[in-house]
């Protein structure tokens, strides 16, 4: 297993370096750091060489990438305009809000998923089923933002009006205390959930189906155990194999920020931070923000790879 | 052939009906049955008549979708009244499956031994050593060769049959009284079947228990049953002695049937007689008998009504409008 | 390598210079609001008199922009919120006025300009009695010598000092400061500056005064001290003292900015302001919501107080509710018509007078504007570029000439009499020239703008001229048409040169200031901020005569002739009315009613925002 790890990691460099590379290309083709600076020359000629030197402009748009990717194995990854500091710290400060978000988002949508996709297979078009069905469609359907607002005003806004409490905060990141914490994270981590719980579910929803209606569940219940164990152990531990692969990308997704849920909750993460960088533009952000990701994808595929092993005992990595 | 009292099964006028899309269908029609403690049923059928439908009502585990009427007496209860409760002690218990595939009938995720234990266990309250020390022995009584080996690996570990003879040693690791075998061996190789049911036999003899065995084979039940029930579109056609159903067969169908056994002794294959038709779609059923549009023998009066499954001599039953004609004359011996 | 060509157009030009205005960028990413929206808004008073409010409390201020640094000169700096955030803690020697007018903030009284006979002029200053920094130190005249010396100290670098000195402290524009020869501190509260030429943009030039007491001595080491303790306002962990209402507190990046109140404040002399003393608040905090939607949700949620945002926005709900109050005011923004006079048709000053007389501004107006900002902006529309409609320089030039009144047959008339001959498609083409049809772009996605384009396009069809709507996107839009370099040289050589077929119309806002001379680049000869191609000499050295004139009335109704060559012909008959002011572009606040007592904001995209005032805002008892 170990030797399958270090070439599955090795195998995704070349992955890697692609991805970086053009990325770079396409942000220095869509965006100019010089912007503004151009008009006002030959006034803003000082900040305007700061920048060129900065970013290389006198190197090809084509040969940049490369540039920046030596720096970054040497460990260094730019220093990002937009936030005044070193990329590598801006990365941190914000990976750990998002992961504050995206980690009970994670949980919350993985384990209601598995509960919502027992459900169903247990009770297929049923009216709970129909009722669970519509509701991942809404969730798949509908803008983050709509969702998000949304919450907002009834749970942020109207919530005080009808029961004169305000137990959730709509757009401050607070996390000096757990209370704070959960009166202001509340919000965020339920439209995030909402959000991935759809794919989750109707996804669970298929494989438990598959499963239920497989063969070895009929032996199961012909042995007498309860429904219960059928269900939960038997059906369950083989719909997850499957599931493993999506949860893995969910929550590589969820990790690497989510620019609208943290833009409208005001919550300082990682997608926030990227829609700033490519507002300034601020292309070392934008970089460090895409390697995370994309590191982050890579990582966590490979973990469900390791772990369809640990489920599935029919694969086998030599 | 023992006969003691009360049959140990009596099925009364099973029906099973599924509500799909395009309609109710009918797959199991007026189904009655009785077996009796040690003794061997065989069910006969093509696919699609009805056979396995009813061995899955017997024990419940027909699919959610269906609707089962009748009465199922066993052991003295009513199964198809029965709590939840006491019929998962029915279940794997007194009663036990030997499912059709044994490729995807054992979880896969889960090791053999793991899966006979769990069937232990579920009706016993024993610890888990002493369950797995017993699966042990259960799969060394099947013939499975270095048990205590083999209990620790995976079903895709193990051959087609070597896997229908890990789900023969779970069906039987609680001592059922009655085994229901569905389709046994149309998943194996040829070479294979006849092992596996001798080894069928063989438990059967050992544990006493009674034996209903569904196949479209009739050649596999020739050795092995005290008597046959033939089944044709969600029907009972004829039911019987073995030698009722082999020698005195009153029914064009089982007679088409027994013209469709190869015989082994012969080296050629187009000597098997196929029977004409297709089976009938239990989706529109079609009016008077079943088999009418394929039956050699059919009248007009048999597309005007069902015959009833009528007795022709004491335990020898069929559904035939033309029944009478038969008797004494022809046969397939 | 210029391969790079799209880019924001932030407001980043410093001081006084004209900028084009950010629209098109996140600024306005929520801009949704049509001509629908009923106006039931609160023409803006900058501040309501204080009835039964407390002392005490934290303003919350929700805002969509946060700064990168507090150094606002830094090239890469967003202005407008730094800027505005900065108001409230450093004062200058003059403020601006919520009319765009400079008011003597520091000083006691108007400074006097003095013409030295000898091409070199000197103003004397005198600071107000008990200035003082938050930290107790006196605020004296040498806080002022200090940040001129701060912001001139160059470092040696060999080169020629005089051609090409090198600054330290990083400010994009020296204008003004470059062409002072002394700087003489009499006492405490007594100063003057000579320049060596007369600069109508004086006053504005120290519009802050650094704190000389918490950098080092010597210039250039202060410089440098500078540009590191302005971007988190801290010199070694100390936070750096006001002059303004408000201190410097906390900044717990991407989620708020706190300041708090300055206890030692000498009080502010705006003749917007009603309170005179400290600030009534305990502090103010900024929470950075990006999302606009959900700066109203905060509000509405109690969660802020305070927010101050694009006009887009969906206000009338606010408009309509007695818990909130909404206002809007005019600042130096407004909204143009601008033409690439290199285009055949539009050289010829008939057709640009047919446009001009065919546009109906009222309809415009009545359409987009009145119903979100009331009657805070004349009906008939904008007639100016270098005065604004709120203030008393204003003259309705374009309104005077009989232009922007929906004047169809003098359109018409003018089109015939330049030789046009109406088509069976009743659009009018020329013999050589051919069909009058026109591209006109602005930034896509802007949907007050898209509808602004549509409702002229109609006007313009009336009168038989074929208007294409062509918008780039976004702020790409900028570099793509009116600024693109291809274009640029096209204008700047007369059509010589370059691609003059980019464009044929542009829409657009320009940004100003208190100072109107800023908005001559637009128009001079050769410059880059002259994207229209108008070459007039004769307006030029006008222009340098008006930035010379010492008494204010006579340069304000100089800056009006300037407007008379761009927006009318009687100055210009061939080469004049290069732009068609539409509209000013106010900024819109709401608040809490039922939690401020009142609010008071002076919104100017540069120089006022809603800090400016802080000392007016009051919790509601």
């Amino acid at each position: 297993m170990f030797a399958y790890s270090v070439r599955r990691i090795l195998s995704t460099i070349p992955l890697l370096v692609a991805a970086l590379y053009l990325v770079h290309v396409g942000v220095s083709f869509t965006t100019d750091p010089l912007g503004s600076l151009r008009l006002c020359l030959p006034r803003c000629q000082e900040g305007y060489d700061i920048v060129y030197e900065k970013y290389n402009l006198d190197v090809s748009i084509w040969l940049r990438p490369f540039t920046w990717m030596n720096n970054a194995l040497h460990g260094d990854f730019g220093f990002s305009e937009s936030f005044n500091m070193p990329v590598s710290e801006a990365l941190r400060e914000r990976g750990l809000n998002t992961l504050l978000l995206a980690t009970p988002a994670f949980v919350l949508a993985a384990v209601l998923g598995l509960m919502l996709a027992v459900y169903s297979a247990r009770r297929p078009y049923s009216i709970g089923d129909y009722a669970f069905t519509g509701l991942s469609f809404i969730g798949l359907a509908l803008p983050t933002f709509v969702l998000g607002l949304v919450l907002q005003v009834v749970l942020g806004v109207k919530f005080e009006k009808w029961f004169g409490v305000k137990p959730f905060v709509t757009g401050t990141m607070k996390r000096d205390s757990i209370g704070e914490y959960l009166s202001s994270a509340t919000l965020p981590i339920l439209t995030l959930c909402f959000v991935s719980i759809a794919d989750l579910s109707r996804f669970g929803r298929a494989a438990m189906l598959e499963v239920i209606n497989s063969d070895y569940i009929r032996t199961a219940r012909s042995k007498g155990i309860s429904e219960r164990r059928v269900i939960w152990r038997h059906a369950l531990r083989n719909a997850m194999i499957p599931l493993v692969t999506l949860w893995a990308l969910t929550f590589a997704a969820l990790l690497s920020g989510s620019v609208v849920t943290e833009s409208i909750f005001s919550w300082p993460g990682l997608g926030q931070a990227f829609l700033r960088a490519l507002g300034k533009p601020d292309l070392d952000l934008m970089m460090g923000i895409t390697i995370l990701g994309s590191v982050l994808a890579i990582t966590f595929n490979l973990i469900a790879d390791l772990l369809y092993g640990v489920l599935d005992p029919r694969i086998r990595y030599d | 052939m023992r006969q003691t009292g009360q049959p140990l099964l009596e099925v009364r006028d099973l029906n099973v009906t599924f509500k799909t899309n395009a309609g109710h269908v009918r797959a199991a029609s007026d189904i009655s049955m009785s077996v009796r403690a040690g003794e061997t049923l065989s069910i006969v059928g093509e696919s699609g008549s009805g056979k396995s439908v009813t061995a899955l009502a017997i024990m419940r585990l027909h699919p959610r979708s269906a609707d089962v009427t009748g009465s199922v007496q066993f052991d003295g209860q009513d199964l198809l009244t029965l709590d939840e409760e006491p019929m998962r002690a029915v279940r794997g218990g007194t009663m036990a499956m030997i499912f059709q595939d044994p490729m995807t009938a054992l979880n896969p995720v889960f090791t053999v031994g793991d899966q006979i234990v769990e069937m232990i266990r579920a009706h016993e309250k024993v610890p888990k050593r002493i369950a797995h020390d017993r699966a042990v022995e259960m799969l060394a009584s099947v013939g499975v060769p270095e048990p205590a080996r083999r209990a620790k690996q995976y079903p895709h570990e193990f051959s087609g049959g070597m896997r229908q003879r890990a789900m023969i040693a779970m069906a039987i690791a609680n001592s059922p009284k009655l085994l229901i075998a569905d389709e046994p061996t149309t998943a194996l190789d040829v070479t294979i079947q006849a092992q596996v049911i001798e080894l069928i036999k063989e438990v059967q003899k050992a544990t006493g228990a009674a034996l209903i065995l569904i196949t479209h084979d009739l050649g596999l039940v020739a050795g092995v049953s005290d008597r046959v029930q033939v089944m044709y579109g969600s029907r009972v056609m004829e039911t019987g002695a073995l030698d009722d159903i082999f020698y005195r067969s009153v029914n064009p169908y089982t007679r088409a049937l027994l013209g469709s056994i190869p015989d082994v002794s012969s080296r050629t294959r187009d000597r098997l007689k196929a029977i004409p038709g297709s089976p009938p779609s239990l989706l529109r059923p079609i009016s008077g008998c079943p088999f009418r549009p394929r039956c050699e023998m059919a009248i007009d009066r048999c597309a005007e009504s069902l015959p009833e499954l009528a007795v022709v001599e004491p335990g020898h039953w069929s559904r035939c409008h033309r029944s009478e004609e038969l008797i004494g004359v022809g046969g397939v011996k | 390598m210029r391969t790079t060509k799209r880019g924001k157009f932030a407001a980043i030009a410093v001081g006084l210079s004209l900028i084009v205005a950010a629209c098109g960028d996140d600024e306005e990413k929520s801009d949704d609001t049509t001509g629908e929206t009923t106006g039931d808004t609160t023409a803006g008073t900058d501040s309501t008199e204080p009835s039964g409010g407390v002392e005490g409390g934290t303003l919350i201020w929700a805002h969509e922009q946060e700064p990168s640094d507090m150094h606002l000169d830094d090239p890469e700096n967003n202005l407008s919120i730094t800027s505005w955030i900065r108001q409230s803690m450093w004062e200058g020697l003059y403020g601006i006025t919520a009319a765009t007018e400079f008011f003597p903030e520091l000083l006691a009284e108007e400074a006097v300009m003095t013409d030295n006979g000898d091409g070199t002029f000197t103003a004397s200053f005198v600071l107000r009695d008990g200035l003082m920094w938050s930290d107790g130190e006196p605020l004296t005249a040498n806080d002022v010598k200090y940040t001129y010396d701060m912001v001139m100290a160059t470092t040696a670098d060999g080169d020629d000092e005089d051609t090409d000195p090198d600054f330290v402290y990083l400010l994009g524009d020296r204008t003004g400061l470059d062409t002072i020869t002394s700087f003489d501190v009499a006492s405490d509260t007594e100063f003057s500056i000579t320049w060596s030429a007369f600069f109508a943009g004086w006053k504005a030039l120290f519009g802050e005064v650094h704190p000389a007491h918490v950098f080092p001595a010597d210039p250039a080491e202060a410089a440098a001290a500078e540009n590191e303790a302005l971007r988190e306002w801290n010199i070694d962990g100390t936070v750096l003292p006001s002059s303004g209402p408000l201190v410097f507190d906390n900044w717990e990046r991407g989620v708020s900015m706190s300041l708090v109140r300055n206890d030692s404040y000498h009080g502010s002399v705006s003749p917007d302001v009603t309170n005179r003393d400290i600030a009534h608040v305990d502090g103010v905090q900024l929470n950075f919501v990006t999302d606009t939607d959900a700066q109203v949700n905060a509000l509405k949620a109690g969660e802020a107080h305070f927010i101050f945002t694009q006009p887009q926005l969906q206000f009338e709900e606010f408009a309509s509710s007695d818990d909130f109050v909404v206002a809007s005011q005019a600042g130096p923004v407004f909204e143009h018509w601008g033409f690439n006079v290199n285009n055949v048709h539009l050289a010829k000053p008939e057709v640009r007078e047919a446009i001009a007389l065919a546009i109906d501004k009222a309809e415009v107006m009545a359409g987009l504007y009145t119903p979100l900002f009331g009657d805070s902006l004349p009906a008939e529309g904008l007639g100016n570029t270098y005065w604004m409609s709120n203030q008393p320089t204003y003259e309705d030039h374009q309104g005077d000439a009989g232009y922007g009144a929906g004047d169809i047959e003098g359109a018409m008339a003018k089109l015939e009499s330049a030789g046009y001959v109406k088509g069976d498609d009743g659009i009018y083409a020329h013999p050589t020239d051919g069909k009058l049809t026109l591209r006109v772009g602005t930034t896509g996605g802007n949907r007050l703008r898209e509808i602004q384009e549509e409702l002229i396009q109609a006007q313009m069809k009336d009168a038989g001229i074929e208007i294409v709507i062509n918008n780039g996107e976004g702020g790409a839009y900028f570099g793509d048409q009116p600024f693109n370099e291809d274009h640029l040289a096209c204008a700047n050589s007369g059509g010589a040169e370059g691609d003059c077929g980019i464009w044929e119309i542009t829409q657009f806002a320009w940004v100003g200031g208190p100072w109107p001379g800023g908005q001559t680049p637009a128009y001079r000869t050769g410059s880059g901020n002259n994207t229209y191609g108008y070459a007039n000499p004769e307006f030029d050295a006008k222009a340098d005569e008006c930035d010379a004139i010492l008494d204010d009335a006579e340069r304000a109704d100089c800056y009006n002739v300037l407007d008379k060559y761009v927006t009318t012909l009687e100055l210009d008959p061939e080469g004049g009315l290069i732009v068609i002011p539409l509209t000013q572009k106010p900024s819109f606040y709401a608040y809490s009613a039922t939690l401020l007592a009142s609010a008071a904001v002076s919104p100017d995209a540069n120089s006022a925002g809603p800090l400016v005032n802080v000392v007016d805002y009051q919790f509601a008892g």
